[in-house]
């Protein structure tokens, strides 16, 4: 009898260019189906442009990625079905006056063809997401007046709201308390554990998820090292990544890189 | 006296009531962050009609100024989408500012060139006059104001996500740089309704300014473009209303309204806040 594990995603040396300047170089990668994943790397070292070209938004020099066996540089449509993306918070523009209900359903209406009308089934089904993120209470407050991490919430209702097998995230922490932090990744384990949705999330720092995460890459331009957060949390490698100012230490078991890196 | 059915008079007010209805748009260009970008394209539309006027001037009888003021100012609205996507908001900011300098010049050149009568009719579009809106000026207003309030409609949502989040768009399937560039040509189409009714001198006050004092008081965006229209055509009415009695600049005094009142209310907020 064959056992066949289901991928999440794949990609193969895959090599991006933008501007003349090489941002990716021949990054290889494989991760089953449900994972919790994350990349982490300094400034520049091309998280974002690397889940930008999963997403089909950026097309690299070379190579191929596939989401759950479909094929995303040809068919982007197709393979976007099955992904759930949540922006760098800093990228949304908070003074329009959405409604953070408006927000969710954006979600869905952007993948509807024109005219893209809004049913009663849509705003049960934003509902239910915001409900999922606990934020069903402030469905009809003005999204730039939630907080950092509430804001975080619902741009995670919007990415679930289409219900996706894999939830991509771009620096989910950023400029999030440390409480809305604990509530952000327990509730990243959750749809992983109680709901079959793989994570891939990149961050500069991953302390807050490195109990949940199953595969830990480094990534600087080209993958420097993937494998579990204990095996590869190693003053070595992280000099390979970071550069010599940084330091690793052990608490309770539980590894920290007090890496000095910010984002956003 | 104001004479009511006066038909001049009803054409100004058709005429203001169309360069309200082109306000949202102006409203939104407020959320895509690219405000000024109304008042260069309406700047673009005087050099577009320029360009028309001095054609007709040289003998092309088939020159048509309104026409060549809308091509004009798309053409310089999509220039600044395509410098803002390539080389980001900087560049976009200059390419306002160049662009807004380059419609000035052909503008004073051409002016300078043209005799008497064919001056004060290009001169329409810098000060603007509804008082002077023939019934054509009129049909052709409300031909690209009725294409401008359907597309508006048509693709509403698709506007509002292109302001509120571009990346996230295109994530999601939608051809974000599509709608993105749809709406810069919308702004090229109110920059010549609005170069064409107030000029293109007060545009600011019909297409900045009822935004501006909109998004101080609105808590979403459909109220926030409906309140936009608002302000604008009830600054048209009161000001149209008092340039007839007491024999002033219709235009300067349609101005005049919103420009005070978002001064009142960006002040008022001021001083509760430091309260």
């Amino acid at each position: 009898m064959t056992i066949t594990i289901q991928k999440s995603l794949e990609i193969e040396n895959l090599s991006v260019v933008l501007g003349h300047r090489l941002i990716l170089d021949k990054v290889s990668l494989s991760l089953p189906h449900p994972v919790f994943a994350a990349i982490m790397g300094p400034n520049g070292a091309g998280k974002t442009t690397l889940l930008k070209t999963i997403l089909g938004t950026i097309r690299p020099i070379s190579g191929k990625v596939y989401l759950f066996g479909k094929e995303v540089l040809n068919n982007p449509s197709e393979a976007r079905k099955f992904v759930g993306y949540v922006p760098q918070r800093d990228k949304i523009v908070r003074y329009v006056p959405l409604k953070v209900i408006d927000v969710v359903l954006m979600g869905l209406v952007s993948r509807k063809e024109i005219p893209r009308i809004v049913t009663s089934n849509d705003v049960r089904l934003s509902l239910e997401a915001l409900e999922y993120v606990g934020m069903s209470n402030y469905a009809s407050e003005l999204f730039s007046n939630l907080s950092g991490g509430q804001q975080q919430r619902v741009l995670i209702a919007r990415a679930l709201v289409s219900k996706p097998k894999i939830l991509l995230l771009d620096e989910p922490f950023n400029a999030v308390d440390a409480n809305a932090q604990t509530f952000i990744a327990e509730l990243l384990n959750k749809l992983k554990t109680e709901s079959n949705v793989s994570i891939l999330l990149v961050s500069h720092d991953i302390n807050t998820v490195v109990e949940y995460i199953d595969i830990l890459m480094f990534l600087n331009k080209k993958i420097i090292a993937v494998g579990k957060p204990h095996e590869i949390f190693r003053d070595d490698i992280l000099r390979l990544v970071y550069g010599k100012g940084v330091r690793v230490i052990t608490e309770k078991g539980r590894c920290y890189a007090l890496t000095g890196d910010t984002h956003g | 006296m104001v004479n009511l059915i006066d038909p001049m008079f009803l054409k100004a007010l058709l005429g203001l009531l169309l360069a309200s209805l082109m306000a949202p748009i102006g409203a939104l260009a407020t959320l895509r962050g690219v405000s000024y970008l109304s008042a260069e394209v309406s700047h673009a539309a005087l050099g577009g009609a320029s360009l028309g006027f001095f054609l007709i001037y040289l003998g092309f009888s088939f020159s048509n100024p309104f026409l060549s003021a809308l091509f004009f100012s798309i053409g310089v609205s999509l220039f600044t989408a395509y410098l803002g996507r390539r080389s980001g908001p900087e560049a976009s900011g200059s390419a306002i500012g160049s662009m807004l300098a380059l419609s000035m010049a052909i503008y004073a050149l051409v002016r300078g060139l043209l005799p008497g009568e064919i001056k004060a009719m290009l001169d329409t579009y810098l000060i603007g006059d509804v008082l002077l809106l023939t019934s054509s000026d009129l049909v052709q207003i409300f031909i690209v104001v009725l294409v401008s309030l359907v597309t508006l409609a048509l693709f509403y949502n698709e506007f509002v996500y292109v302001c509120f989040d571009y990346d996230g768009l295109e994530t999601m399937g939608l051809n974000a740089k599509l709608y993105d560039y749809l709406l810069f040509a919308l702004l090229g189409l109110s920059g010549v309704i609005e170069a064409k009714s107030i000029g293109a001198f007060l545009v600011f006050a019909f297409m900045i300014a009822p935004a501006g004092i909109a998004k101080e008081v609105t808590k979403s965006v459909g109220s926030f473009l409906f309140l936009s229209f608002l302000i604008a055509f009830l600054s048209s009415i009161i000001g149209l209303f008092i340039s007839i009695l007491f024999n002033l600049p219709t235009s300067g005094v349609v101005a005049i309204f919103p420009s005070s009142l978002y001064l009142i209310v960006v002040l008022k907020k001021m001083f509760s806040s430091e309260k």
